[in-house]
This record gives structure tokens, C-alpha cells and sequence, in this order.
């Protein structure tokens, strides 16, 4: 009904604005607006000065390098680009409507004076849909977890484990299918686990980007879904010290956050850039309407630190980074077999509820997660560079039982470790005339060590890939083809059983080769269209709890097993995206397609399994080829200068092809409107706005017989609320953001989050944050 | 100024990276056996005795020597008791995945302020009373009394219940280590 509601008023409004538009365009509305990013690396740049010379008004890039400048007439203007320790370019541009334009500086000493400057109507140069995370909506979600900082990229939901874990779904893929790139390297944990988020530092990122579209070669196989592209802030590139901090509360577990950022760089002499960042959470207890979440907090220590050194030939660059965190897991949710679970879904509240307490008992996950990188750029002739990276990350996670151990409490019932070494050398040149592209070896080495509960057996990994990407950009045109070929081992160590007391170490190995290939066309005119083609093919070795897995999946209530006979899935992606734009509407629509052949997934056996502990329904991973399609699509409306109304929804249907049926856990349809009221800079304030937000998610009811313990919950409406400005005072900063999460407090369960069975999602959270600029 | 400022970054760094680099001891190559888990209960054994004549012993397991899910049940007895006599019953768990055995049942005895077995049999051939009382007086069920009736076939359900901080006497609440339905025949 909502949503009916929602989409008629919609279109009403969307007649009436091209009505609008065509009889009467405001004269002096339009923008010009894009990324200033480092061509060295795409990284954004901050603080990079747009400035229009004949009105003698401009922009300043914030930290994802984004400018904005409005209220331009058409005409032909004069844009002059200052980034710090770089000579002034003055560029002529011929606004006749809003327009993007992207602006790209390479950072070396000896090419300090040159400025490219490409006005193109495309994100950056790719033929993918990659959509970036704007700087305020980064700020709305600080101090929450990683998943929910990609929040505002259409097609994102995430698949959650009770109020404390959670990790991003990609057009209904996730885990080992949704490749997630740290500070430009793999992030290697446990991801196969539903339960295990990302182990990253949501308050130290300053970039964000999704690669939807599995043709992204340079990362990799797993790359099914995507890509997730996470960067810390960007370091400084002017002589002197410059501080961020943050502070962060929220009512819903009274929660608390800090983190503090320093960056600097030292004299002309000696140009060695630096960054440290520290961030401190902890979140007590989280409530519904109606009931604790008893035992829902968590805390986190993380921190980092970066150097980079730039010559006239060579720079390199060294990042570390810590991430700890413990994290309490509802006291409800741990049952001993189904007649435990069945008892806990039929009753409203969980057995366990109790006060609120910032206490963490069991069961909790402590995990650990370290980052050592580094990365040198070598030029190798003017239009050309080598890129060398080595990365060391080391992962430990350790989980609690309710029901621990009665000889040594501190002994965590399963403990994981996983350390991975990886090596990358990409050689890029940059337009031999019109062709640009990378040639790149990669490859890493694994090994994973488990310890208490054996859910998967140790086992190490090797992997070895070879890619070439080539762009060839002709007019407004861009084509992108890209080839990747990768090689994996593992060997699994693992003891069988033979008789009481008597186990017998077996050591299978699997090998695992396959090429993965995209190609892409992108097209874009002076009238505000533009038109992305982009297909691939990637494919993704199993993943050892695939074909290892066997026994009891405690929370999950289920026998798993795995099958060592499995194959590689592939997946042959189709993504096109069509955009419009003119100064009142902004369209984009993103259908997509995979057909992956040997889909791995759990299927449902007929008998159960008679344990000691009762008769546990059992699952097989098992391989059947599978389609996933859908679409996102975004719709901007701007009737007047400072109101922006945006309209989005993502929908995405799982089908098995051989059985016929749903698969499970896919999210449901998600729509969204937001209506936003920009306000006007004031002497002392800057980028105020007021936002109001209903998002609606209907119920899934595209599911089938037998897989799952209990019907879909229903359909649910949330209603957000932020308001957020930006206060100066001489050369510092403070910008606010406050909000209200869930504004109703209204009671639902989510199909995409694990504990549904046991427990009602939060109620309502008010949030603010304050992060402070020093200069 | 600047040098130390140098001087203290790249001490810092290259501190950092000596000393928080964290090892992973682990040698994936030599993987434990059983995962040394400590909670591992194969085998769960019923001891009876006829209270007329203590000489007289039947007893009935369920054993899955390899844990959870594997391998199903090697051994999952019928229990087999005469009709009309009382039997003194008492329950073993054992650990089998070691060598030797580990016994259970005296954990849960430590443990008895937080655990319960409960007892759900077939009405008309057997009445079971939980004999044992923990140091708050409530029962624990490791031993227990077994009244056959009359000639007959039916099921008895043992549950055992983890129920920290929350033992009253009842069955319905806490976690459930246990739950194996036997067979039962008086004959």
C-alpha cells in the first residue's frame, strides 16, 4: 500500500517536473559538479579549489574529492582547478546545462604542472556501474558497523546476525561472492561465514566505492557479485598538520565513539607524508520496543598508521592497521536443538531479556584483524608506472559458547587463524593516444589453523593470476575488455574417524584454474544521457566450509555438510545502466543478470540427524546452475533549487534452475523515498540540510518448502529522520549530524537477519555526531 | 625539530611492525585430532537395578562415537525392563572421541545448581521420580526410579537441560545439552 502510494506520488511529481522543465528551466539553476581524484591512483583529493573566474564564485572538494558549484547561468565560463602545491590551470567550459565534470592531477614532483582535465559525464573512466559513497552519508553512518556504511548504494542490503553482526549482500550474493578490496588489498578473514562481518574499521574509512558487475578482473576470482573498494582518508599533500576528530553517541545501547585522525607532511626537502587514526567504540545493550537485547554490546579498538614517501621516480607508501572487536551475541539466540529453536519462535519475547548492561557474556566473538602493507610506484617513462604491492594480514577469531568450558573459562570453544601473504606488480601506461590499460601479476599465500569445535579442517592455500586491462576512450565513447587467468591450490589437513579414540590424518588436495573476462561499452552526450554496457564472466573456486564442512552449526540450529567433489561456479554477468540527467531530473536504472552455472548451495535432506542432543534437520552442499537477475534504480527529482526528493528501490529474484526453486535468504524487495531540504550557507555555516526518509521492505515470499524453520516475517516500514550542517569558525570546522533511526519504534523482524527466529530488530536510536576539522 | 620528528615516526613504525605483527603459531600440517573440544558427550548410558535384587543389572546406550553429525549412532539400544518392579536407575555420559574415555556425568554433578534431566516416558509403562536433589533442593536426575507397569511398548524421552542462573525444577527453560528418545519395552 505504502509503496503504491509512494510510487504514484512519484510519478505525478515526475509529470509534472518534465512539464515543469520543458515550459519553464529556472535560467541561472544549473551545476557543475565531479570528483577531483589523484590520476596516480584515483584517489580522491580533498580540498581542491573549483573556481568559476567571471562570477567569481566556486567549490572546494571534500573528502571522497567531490565539488559541487550551483546556481550557474549557461555560457561559457573560465574554471580555474588549485590543488595545494600545484601550478593554477585555467580551463574554458560551455555550460548550457548541469554538467559533471571530472578533473584528474597526477602527484609526482616533475608533473606537479600538469593538470588533465577530461570533461567527461562518466564517474571516472570505467565501464562499470561503480557507484561511490558521498561524504555525508559517510558522516550520517559513523560510529555504526562497516555493512551499514554502504547503506546508501542501491542494490547493498545487508545480512545480518542479531543487532551486533553484519555483513553486505550484493544483488543478493554475499561472503565468499562479494569481494571486498581494504586499502587496496583482499581482506582475507572468515568471510565464508554468515556470521563473521567484515573486519573493518567503518570510522577510519574515507573512501567508499561498489563495483557492481562481476567484471572486475583486476581483483581476482570470488569478484561474483562485485566489488567493495574501502580506502582510509586521503593523505596530505601540503607541508603542515591537520586533525579530524570525531565523537559519536547513540541512545539505542547508549553507545559511544570516538576516533581521532592526525595527518601531516613534512617540509619540500623531505616530502614524507604521514597519518595516524585511532578509533574507540563501545555499545551497551540494544533495545526493541518492548524488550532488552540482553547481551547485544560490543566493543572495538582499532588503529593505524600510514607513511608515504614521493620522489621524482619512486614513491612507496606503508600502511598498518589494527582491528579489534568483541562482540556480544544475544543471549537468546544460543539453543541446544530444534525443540529449543521452535520453543523460541513461538514465544513473543526471548526466555533471555533482562536489563541493560554495557556487559559482554558469553556467547561473544572476540576478533582480531591485522593489515601490513606496502605499496611503491616506479615511473617507467612518461606515461607509464609500476606498481609493486606486498600485504600481510593476519585474522584471529575466537567464539564463546553459552556453555563454555567448565575446566578453563578463558578457552574459546572454536578459534580460527588464518594469516595471508599476498604480492601484486601492475604495470599501467596511461593513453598511447587513446588506449590506457594495466597488465598485472598477482598472487597470495594462506594457511588456516582451527582450534575447539572443528567446523572446517586447517588447510592452506595458493594462488596465482595474470590480467590485462585495455581502454580505448574515442569521443563519448569508452570500451574496456580485460582478461584474467587464475590458478588455485588447497590442501586440506584434516584427521578421520576410524574408530573410538582413533583418528587417521588425511591430506586431500584440490586444484582449481579458470580464465575470467569482461568487456564493457560506455556511451555519454552533452545532453545528459549516458548508457553503460558491461559483461563478464568470473568464477569462484568453493570455499573449504563448502567442501569440508561437517557437523553442527550451533545458533543455526542444522547438520552442514560439505562435498569434496565440487566445482567451480561461474558466473556470465550482464549488467547495462542507463542514465539521465538535466537540472530537475536525475535517472538511473540498473537491471542485471547472472547465470551462474554450478551454483553451491545448502540443500535440505528428507531425514534428519539423530544426535545426542536430539534430531537436527540436515543440509547437503550440493551444485546446480542458477539465475539471479534484477534491478536498482535511482530517481532524482530537484523541482526547486534547494529540495531534492530521491526515489529508490532494489529488487532481486534468486531462482535454482534445476529444481525449480527459490533461493534462500535472497533479500526482498526494498523501496525507498527521501525527501531532502538543502539550506542556505550562512556566514558561519555551510552544506546544512534536513532529510526525512520512509523506506519500505516487503515481505519475502519468494521462498520454497522445507528450507527454512519458519514463514518469512512480514513486510515492515521504517521512518528516518537527519539533519546535519557544517559550522565554520576561521580555518576549523565542525560539522553535525543528528538523526533519528526508526522514528516510530516500530516492532519488526528482517528476512535477511539470522535471528529472526528469537528476536525482535532495535527500536528506536537517536544518534549525533560531531566531527571537528583542524587545519 | 623536523629530524626528530623523523626520528620518532619511523621509530614508531618500525616498532609497530616488530612488535605488533601478530605470529600465528599454528602449523595447519598438524591439525589436532578431535579439535580437543571439552564438551563432546558420545555415549550416554542407563544403568538399572532392580531394587528387589541389586544383582540384577540392564542397561541401555545411545553412543555416537564421532560427535555431531558424521557418522549417525553405532549404538541405540531398546531399554528392556521386567513388569511391575521398581529399578534404580542411574545415567553415565561419557566421552568417547578420547582415548581414554572421558566421563561427563561428574561435571554435571559439579555443575548441578545448573543442570536438570528430565524424564518423559509413555504413561502406562512406566513412572519415573528424579531421586537426587542439588544444594538448593531442587532435582538433578542423574539417579532416578523407574516403576514399570504392566506389559507394554512405548517411549521414554531423557532431556538434559543447561540452565545457568535459571534452574527452578522446570524443564521448559535453559539450553539442551541432551535429548535422546529410547525405545522402551516392558516385557
Amino acid at each position: 500500500m505504502l509503496i503504491l502510494l509512494a510510487v504514484n506520488t512519484l510519478s505525478i511529481m515526475l509529470v509534472n517536473a518534465i512539464a515543469n522543465a520543458q515550459s519553464k528551466v529556472p535560467p541561472c539553476s544549473h551545476t557543475l559538479s565531479g570528483y577531483v581524484t589523484d590520476e596516480h591512483d584515483g584517489m580522491p583529493l580533498e580540498y581542491a579549489a573549483v573556481y568559476i573566474v567571471e562570477l567569481k564564485i566556486g567549490g572546494v572538494s571534500d573528502s571522497s574529492g567531490f565539488y559541487k558549484v550551483n546556481g550557474l547561468c549557461s555560457g561559457t565560463y573560465t574554471v580555474r582547478v588549485t590543488h595545494i602545491g600545484c601550478d593554477t590551470v585555467y580551463e574554458k567550459l560551455t555550460l548550457t546545462q548541469s554538467m559533471i565534470s571530472n578533473f584528474q592531477t597526477e602527484h609526482h614532483v616533475e608533473e606537479l604542472e600538469r593538470i588533465t582535465i577530461s570533461a567527461s559525464r562518466l564517474n571516472d573512466e570505467t565501464t562499470t556501474p561503480r557507484k561511490q559513497v558521498a561524504a555525508y552519508r559517510l558522516n550520517e553512518t559513523k560510529g555504526e558497523v562497516f555493512a551499514a556504511t554502504l547503506r546508501s548504494v542501491t542494490g547493498i542490503n545487508m545480512l545480518t546476525t542479531g543487532a551486533t553482526i553484519s555483513k553486505p549482500v550484493l544483488h543478493g550474493m554475499h561472503s565468499n561472492r562479494l569481494l571486498i578490496i581494504n586499502n587496496g588489498v583482499r581482506q582475507e578473514g572468515q568471510q565464508w561465514g554468515t556470521e563473521h562481518a567484515p573486519e573493518i574499521d567503518a570510522m577510519n574509512v574515507g573512501n567508499l566505492q561498489v563495483i557492481k558487475g562481476a567484471s572486475s578482473v583486476q581483483y581476482g576470482p570470488d569478484a561474483m557479485a562485485g566489488v567493495i573498494i574501502a580506502g582510509a582518508p586521503a593523505m596530505a599533500d601540503s607541508a603542515g598538520v591537520s586533525a579530524n576528530v570525531l565523537l559519536s553517541g547513540w541512545s539505542n545501547g547508549r553507545g559511544m565513539a570516538s576516533a581521532v585522525n592526525l595527518k601531516g607532511k613534512l617540509g619540500k626537502r623531505f616530502p614524507l607524508a604521514w597519518q595516524v587514526n585511532g578509533t574507540l567504540k563501545k555499545t551497551g545493550d540494544m533495545h526493541t520496543p518492548h524488550y532488552n537485547l540482553k547481551n547485544s554490546s560490543t566493543q572495538e579498538v582499532n588503529f593505524s598508521y600510514a607513511l608515504a614517501y614521493r620522489m621524482r621516480k619512486i614513491s612507496t607508501e606503508v600502511y598498518y592497521s589494527q582491528f579489534n572487536t568483541k562482540l556480544g551475541i544475544l543471549s537468546a539466540s544460543h539453543i541446544g536443538n530444534v525443540t529449543d529453536l521452535l520453543q523460541a519462535f513461538n514465544s513473543d519475547t526471548p526466555q533471555v531479556t533482562g536489563d541493560f548492561s554495557y556487559d559482554i557474556g558469553k556467547p561473544f566473538q572476540d576478533v582480531q584483524h591485522e593489515l601490513f602493507k606496502t605499496k611503491t610506484y616506479i615511473l617507467t617513462g612518461t606515461a607509464s608506472k609500476l606498481e609493486l604491492q606486498y600485504a600481510r594480514q593476519y585474522n584471529k577469531r575466537a567464539e564463546y559458547d553459552k556453555h563454555g568450558s567448565k575446566t578453563n573459562d578463558d578457552l574459546p570453544e572454536m578459534q580460527l587463524e588464518i594469516t595471508t601473504h599476498s604480492a601484486d606488480m601492475i604495470w599501467h601506461h596511461n593513453r598511447f593516444s587513446e588506449i590506457s590499460g594495466m597488465v598485472g601479476v598477482s598472487g597470495f599465500l594462506q594457511s588456516n589453523t582451527i582450534e575447539g569445535r572443528l567446523i572446517i579442517p586447517n588447510y592452506k592455500t595458493t594462488n596465482a593470476g595474470v590480467f590485462i586491462i585495455e581502454k580505448w576512450k574515442h569521443n563519448n565513447w569508452l570500451a574496456e575488455v580485460g582478461a584474467r587467468y587464475d590458478f588455485r591450490k588447497i590442501s586440506i589437513y584434516k584427521y578421520d574417524y576410524v574408530s573410538a579414540g582413533n583418528y587417521v590424518l588425511t591430506t586431500p588436495e584440490h586444484t582449481f584454474n579458470n580464465t575470467s573476462i569482461n568487456a564493457g561499452l560506455s556511451y555519454s552526450d552533452q545532453k545528459g544521457w549516458s548508457f553503460n554496457l558491461a559483461c563478464g564472466m568470473a568464477w569462484r573456486p568453493p570455499s573449504v566450509n563448502e567442501l569440508y564442512s561437517y557437523g553442527l552449526h550451533h545458533g543455526a540450529a542444522a547438520i552442514e555438510k560439505g562435498d569434496s567433489q565440487l566445482q567451480a561456479e561461474t558466473t556470465y554477468n550482464i549488467s547495462p545502466e542507463l542514465r539521465y540527467q538535466n537540472a530537475i531530473i536525475e535517472l538511473e536504472l540498473n537491471p542485471y543478470m547472472h547465470y551462474i552455472t554450478d551454483y553451491v548451495y545448502r540443500q535440505p535432506e528428507s531425514k534428519p540427524v539423530i544426535t545426542i542432543q536430539g534430531a537436527f534437520p540436515s543440509f547437503q552442499y550440493k551444485q546446480a546452475d542458477a539465475l539471479l537477475y534484477g534491478s536498482d534504480l535511482t530517481c532524482k527529482l530537484t523541482p526547486a533549487f534547494s529540495t531534492q526528493l530521491v526515489y529508490t528501490a532494489s529488487l532481486v529474484r534468486a531462482q535454482n534452475l534445476e529444481s525449480n526453486t527459490w533461493i534462500i535468504n535472497t533479500p526482498s524487495d526494498r523501496h525507498a523515498l527521501e525527501l531532502r531540504q538543502n539550506l542556505k550557507d550562512g556566514k558561519r555555516s555551510k552544506s546544512a540540510y534536513v532529510a526525512v526518509t520512509v523506506s519500505h521492505t516487503n515481505k519475502q515470499w519468494r521462498v520454497s518448502a522445507n528450507e527454512d524453520f519458519t514463514p518469512p516475517p512480514p513486510s515492515y516500514a521504517l521512518v528516518e529522520l537527519v539533519a546535519s550542517t557544517t559550522l565554520l569558525y576561521k580555518q576549523q570546522s565542525v560539522t553535525v549530524v543528528t538523526g533519528i533511526n526508526n522514528l516510530t519504534n516500530n516492532s519488526y523482524r528482517d528476512y535477511m537477519d539470522r535471528f529472526r527466529y528469537y528476536a525482535n530488530a532495535p527500536g528506536r536510536n537517536i544518534y549525533i555526531r560531531l566531527i571537528f576539522n583542524f587545519l | 625539530m623536523k629530524k626528530t620528528i623523523l626520528n620518532t615516526l619511523f621509530f614508531l613504525a618500525i616498532i609497530s611492525v616488530v612488535t605488533s605483527c601478530k605470529k600465528d603459531k599454528d602449523d595447519p600440517e598438524n591439525p589436532p585430532p578431535t579439535g580437543n573440544e571439552q564438551e563432546i558427550i558420545t555415549t550416554l548410558k542407563l544403568i538399572f537395578k532392580d531394587s528387589a535384587n541389586l544383582a540384577d543389572v540392564r542397561s541401555a546406550t545411545f553412543r555416537d562415537p564421532d560427535g555431531d553429525g558424521g557418522l549417525g549412532p553405532n549404538i541405540f539400544d531398546t531399554i528392556k525392563l521386567d513388569a511391575n518392579k521398581t529399578w534404580l536407575t542411574e545415567i553415565v555420559l561419557l566421552n568417547e572421541t578420547v582415548n581414554p574415555v572421558d566421563s561427563i556425568s561428574n561435571e554435571v554433578l559439579e555443575e548441578a545448581n545448573d543442570h536438570l534431566f528430565c524424564y518423559t516416558a509413555t504413561v502406562n509403562i512406566v513412572e519415573i521420580v528424579v531421586t537426587d536433589k542439588d544444594g538448593n533442593s531442587l532435582p538433578i536426575g542423574i539417579q532416578s526410579k523407574w516403576t514399570t507397569k504392566a506389559v507394554g511398548q512405548g517411549t521414554v524421552q531423557a532431556v538434559l537441560k543447561h540452565q545457568p542462573g535459571t534452574k527452578n525444577g522446570q524443564c521448559n527453560i535453559g539450553e539442551t545439552d541432551i535429548d535422546v528418545t529410547f525405545q522402551m519395552q516392558v516385557q
